[in-house]
């Protein structure tokens, strides 16, 4: 017998979101394996690798939201990571995004986060998000401000130290 | 996604876990009955472990159960095979004041006989530290036999290999 049940449906123009599936793995490893993970805890090795990718799962089944792995359409390679995130020892409810190499300078953290937010607000009747942003990751940062996100305050991580959070506009504001 | 399976014993029920689990898991972390494991230096660090093994059934079709009886959380019971495992690994961790009580021995007996028929590892194994003795006693009971040539991710371990049913 097997108990299932999946991420809610998401469109955007150009991206596929879905639940995160094993078939990722190798492009997450990749990822957390480069330089460009620096910011959310890597470069990690492939058994932390398959702990984050699991936990991507896991946050789903526990909490019944998570992030969506992004499909290309073009391409139908997985190119990053991005939705509703909240793990022990984050203070909110967030909104994360985490692209990988060659998927970067497209606008496409923008456009998923953008359904995200739209699915936190609309579906499940948040009235806030906040975004926690690595005080060097000036990427991550123009994502949140054409996001119409403001920094708010800092905010110490047990476990990644220093982070900003950005807090978004509410449903109201948008 | 797939979800762990609930499947009832005799005195025990493998369930799902949910999130308020993770209490049980921080308490048997801090007590001297974890020991002989890989401690979370803080509830974030906890998280990430506890949420894989839930989220590793979505993955792989295997993970991490509740053991329960009577309604309370007495432990969990895990079929894992991270990429770092060199085989399929059955896991069992008791929280204090439930032990003695052949609970594990059921629920290791359970979540084997689910393996066999429904995940088919080509091997399965237990990695224990050599110190367990307890554990190392249950996988005995279990008919699991030590494999000293045996590949392991960690030196302090020993292997005690499954047998497969006939």
């Amino acid at each position: 017998m097997n108990v299932t049940f999946s991420a809610p449906q998401l469109e955007t123009e150009r991206l596929i979101p879905r639940a995160p599936q094993l078939d990722d793995f190798d492009v997450f490893a990749d990822f957390y394996a480069s330089p460009r993970a620096h910011f959310v805890g890597g470069p990690l090795s492939r058994e932390l690798t398959w702990r984050n990718l699991a936990l991507e799962a896991g946050h789903w089944v526990l909490k019944g939201f998570g992030r969506w792995a992004l499909v290309e359409k073009a391409t139908h390679q997985t190119v990053g990571i991005v939705g509703l995130w909240h793990p022990e020892g984050f203070p909110e409810n967030e909104l994360g995004w985490d692209l990988f190499e060659c998927a970067t300078g497209k606008g496409y953290a923008t456009e998923a986060a953008k359904a995200a937010r739209n699915h936190a607000y609309n579906i499940l009747g948040w009235t806030t998000l906040i975004s926690m942003i690595d005080p060097e990751n000036t990427p991550s940062m123009r994502v949140a401000e054409r996001l119409g996100a403001a920094y708010d305050k800092d905010f110490t991580h047990e476990r990644f130290g220093m982070m900003q959070i950005w807090r978004h506009p509410g449903p109201q504001d948008l | 996604m797939t979800k762990a399976p609930t499947i009832i014993g005799k005195r025990i029920r493998l369930r799902a876990h949910v999130m308020k689990d993770m209490d049980a898991f921080w308490d048997f972390y801090q007590s001297p009955r974890a020991s002989h494991m890989d401690v979370p230096k803080n509830r974030a660090h906890l998280w990430y472990g506890f949420a894989a093994e839930v989220g590793s059934w979505a993955l792989s079709g295997m993970g991490g159960w509740a053991i329960e009886t009577d309604g309370a959380l007495v432990g969990q019971v895990a079929i894992t095979q991270p990429p770092h495992f060199p085989e399929t690994e059955i896991g069992w961790i008791l929280f204090d004041g439930f032990e003695g009580l052949g609970l594990a021995n059921e629920a290791a007996r359970l979540a084997l006989e689910y393996t066999w028929t429904e995940i088919h590892p080509k091997s399965l194994v237990s990695y224990i530290d050599c110190k367990n003795t307890r554990s190392i006693a249950l996988a005995k009971r279990l008919g699991a036999v030590e494999d000293p040539t045996a590949a392991r991710y960690d030196d302090a371990d020993v292997v005690y290999r499954h047998p497969r049913p006939q």
